[in-house]
């Protein structure tokens, strides 16, 4: 064989060896891009939530006043957040390391929220629209994808109903409180409305039937919302 | 499971990376060879008509009334001396009216027609070799049409003493529907990497349209055999086991009528894969991995038949990616109905693993090589449709003849050729 066409086989495979070398630093380099833009969503909403509890801290009745209602919007943001790592999960897989810890950071700021949302509630005699939504992706939930659909697609189309949604085996303490708090079986996907559990795939229907409240409302804009999920 | 599938992919992902940067590096290096410019600025022939060989063209054909006229009138265009071009068309059995065709070019004085009992396209070849005295003797498919510059810009590649066969830039004739349009622009693509294996001593086929030969070739290592349907690989794999050079002339074009449906194109393509593999493996397997045979024996040769399981593994990936979303898709309409929301784009959305950034990389090299063939034969770089069928189509379609081909070898079974 020419001693030329040696010479190019190596060079050839080190040109190759290289183009793998720089593919893997490029995906390493984005994902790392995509955790530092997930924490600091994360941060955000933190932030947020810490800043309406201040306030209803210092407005205390005043807070349901009009003109007070200054409360930084978090639940655009947490849909945000969760269609990013919905996206990070399966692109690294459920059991990555990092993104089982941004989960949890999620689900506590969802649970941050929804209390922050009840007091409010409380406080100003409102009636929210809450859907506590216990999924798992493991395999052993068939319907899970479905629900998910539909609580997204409600999700879209009201902006004031808060879903939040946990990953039922994420083995977060907060998540096995509420699990005992509302008495939950294993028998996924789980809707919890107004403190009760349903078991298993609830179509849209039956969904606006346990939320009434929905019905007095008007859908918001298809267009509005289409900048999320 | 998922961890071999994960190595599996970028075993894959080597390889095929490999030999494309192989073929660029190669372009990169060689350049030159792969001349694109304006034809009125290129010496197109340094020979002068005095020094020009004389060449016999033969046009084996079988059933070819439709088209046979169209070939011999391209033939007699041929920008070529007169006196030193033959063209022989050889009926081979013909059922229909080829032979009346045939004869109404003899007042033509540089064409003769020879009738045959049929007996296949390698014997009619034979017939008209024995009986031609040329330098060159060349052979045009009769469902074929040549510029009438492309034997000019044949010819001076016999200048290097040690050519032995040349080949032209098979290109498809009029492509109008989606799959002749897929064909025409892998026919554009396979022109660049046709290129790149002649400049590395690679080539292992001579195509039927208007590959020319030296008369010696046939007197040192025989003429044409049935080569499992495929003449003119064995011909070629031939010629290389008895290391004799093939170039190719990439500015010499040649357009061959395609075929219109998808079966007639799988069992043409079955019949090319199967004769491929029938003749690497039964016949010249000892050129495979051997240093002895240089590239062919090492890439070309081994790479032709890897790269078979590698299109059907690419494709089987592809199938599962756009299952799951049709999946997905399914299930949603099932849970929602039909969503009239506008779908958006999220960057974020974007698969950045290590596997997807290789295999954005190879697209864009296919799609390179694309351009390239693109500017070798048609000297422009735009993008055009034939591209996006070749794109969307191509890898959803070829492992049906592929693994066709390959049941062929291990059952030993033949493909037809009509």
């Amino acid at each position: 064989m020419d001693p030329k066409d040696q010479k190019r086989y190596v060079t050839v495979f080190l040109l190759t060896s290289g183009i793998f070398l720089v593919a893997f630093l490029v995906s390493d380099f984005l994902y790392n891009v995509r955790i530092a833009q997930v924490a600091e969503i994360e941060e955000g909403i933190n932030r947020n939530i810490l800043e309406t509890e201040i306030q209803y801290a210092l407005l205390a009745d005043a807070a349901c006043e009009e003109g007070a209602n200054s409360v930084p919007l978090s639940i655009e943001e947490l849909n945000t957040l969760a269609t990013k790592l919905a996206y990070m999960e399966n692109s690294r897989g459920i059991d990555d390391p990092e993104v089982v810890a941004l989960k949890k950071d999620y689900s506590l700021l969802e649970i941050k929220d929804y209390l922050l949302q009840r007091e409010r509630a409380r406080t100003c005699g409102e009636k929210i629209s809450t859907v506590m939504y216990f999924y798992s992706n493991k395999g052993d939930c068939e319907e899970c994808r479905k629900m998910g659909y539909v609580l997204t697609d409600m999700r879209d189309a009201h902006d004031d109903l808060h879903v939040y949604s946990f990953d039922y085996h994420l083995g977060l303490g907060a998540i096995e409180t509420l699990k005992a708090i509302y008495g939950l079986e294993e028998r996924l996907p789980i809707v919890v409305i107004n403190r009760k559990p349903y078991y298993g795939f609830q179509d849209r229907e039956e969904l606006e039937r346990l939320l009434p409240e929905l019905a007095r409302k008007p859908e918001s804009a298809r267009a509005a919302t289409s900048t999320r999920k | 499971m998922h961890e071999i599938s994960t190595t599996l992919t970028f075993v894959v992902l080597f390889f095929t990376l490999y030999f494309e940067v192989f073929l660029l590096f190669t372009f990169i290096q060689d350049r030159k060879a792969f001349r694109t410019s304006e034809p009125e600025k290129v010496p197109r022939n340094p020979l002068d008509d005095a020094k020009l060989p004389t060449a016999t063209i033969i046009v084996p054909a079988w059933n070819e009334e439709n088209t046979l006229s169209g070939t011999v009138r391209s033939l007699l265009s041929l920008d070529y001396p007169r006196e030193k071009l033959s063209i022989v068309i050889v009926n081979d059995g013909s059922t229909d009216n080829t032979l009346t065709v045939a004869r109404e070019f003899l007042s033509e004085p540089c064409i003769r027609v020879i009738d045959k009992e049929n007996g296949g396209k390698h014997t009619a070849m034979n017939l008209a070799i024995e009986n031609a005295h040329s330098d060159l003797i060349g052979c045009l498919d009769a469902d074929s049409f040549v510029d009438s510059a492309a034997l000019r810009e044949i010819v001076p590649y016999f200048q290097d003493p040690e050519v032995m066969a040349v080949t032209p830039s098979v290109q498809i004739h009029a492509p109008d529907n989606p799959l002749r349009r897929m064909q025409a622009a892998e026919y554009m693509m396979g022109q660049f990497t046709r290129k790149v294996f002649s400049r590395i001593g690679g080539l292992y086929v001579t195509p039927g349209p208007f590959s020319i030969y030296r008369r010696s070739v046939f007197e040192k290592i025989g003429g044409f055999v049935h080569g499992y349907g495929t003449e003119d690989m064995e011909m070629a794999m031939r010629m290389q086991s008895h290391r004799m050079k093939i170039e190719n002339a990439h500015t010499a074009l040649v357009w061959t009528v395609s075929p219109e449906t998808p079966y007639a194109l799988y069992r043409q393509r079955v019949r090319w894969v199967t004769g491929f593999l029938k003749n690497a493996f039964y016949q010249y397997r000892f050129m495979l991995f051997s240093p002895k045979y240089g590239n062919l024996g090492m890439l070309t040769l081994p790479f032709a038949f890897i790269s078979i399981f590698f299109a059907i593994y690419f494709t089987s990936q592809y199938l599962r990616t756009i299952g799951k979303a049709a999946a997905e898709t399914i299930e949603r309409y099932l849970a929602i109905g039909f969503d009239l929301g506008f779908p958006h784009f999220d960057w974020f959305a974007l698969n950045v693993e290590a596997s997807r950034i290789l295999i954005y990389m190879m697209l864009a090299m296919t799609i390179g090589f694309l351009f390239a063939g693109s500017l070798m034969v048609t000297r422009t770089l735009r993008p055009t449709i034939n591209m996006l069928y070749f794109i969307l189509l191509y890898g959803l379609i070829a492992p049906f003849w592929l693994v066709r081909s390959l049941y062929n070898l291990i059952t030993a079974r033949e493909a037809r050729w009509r």
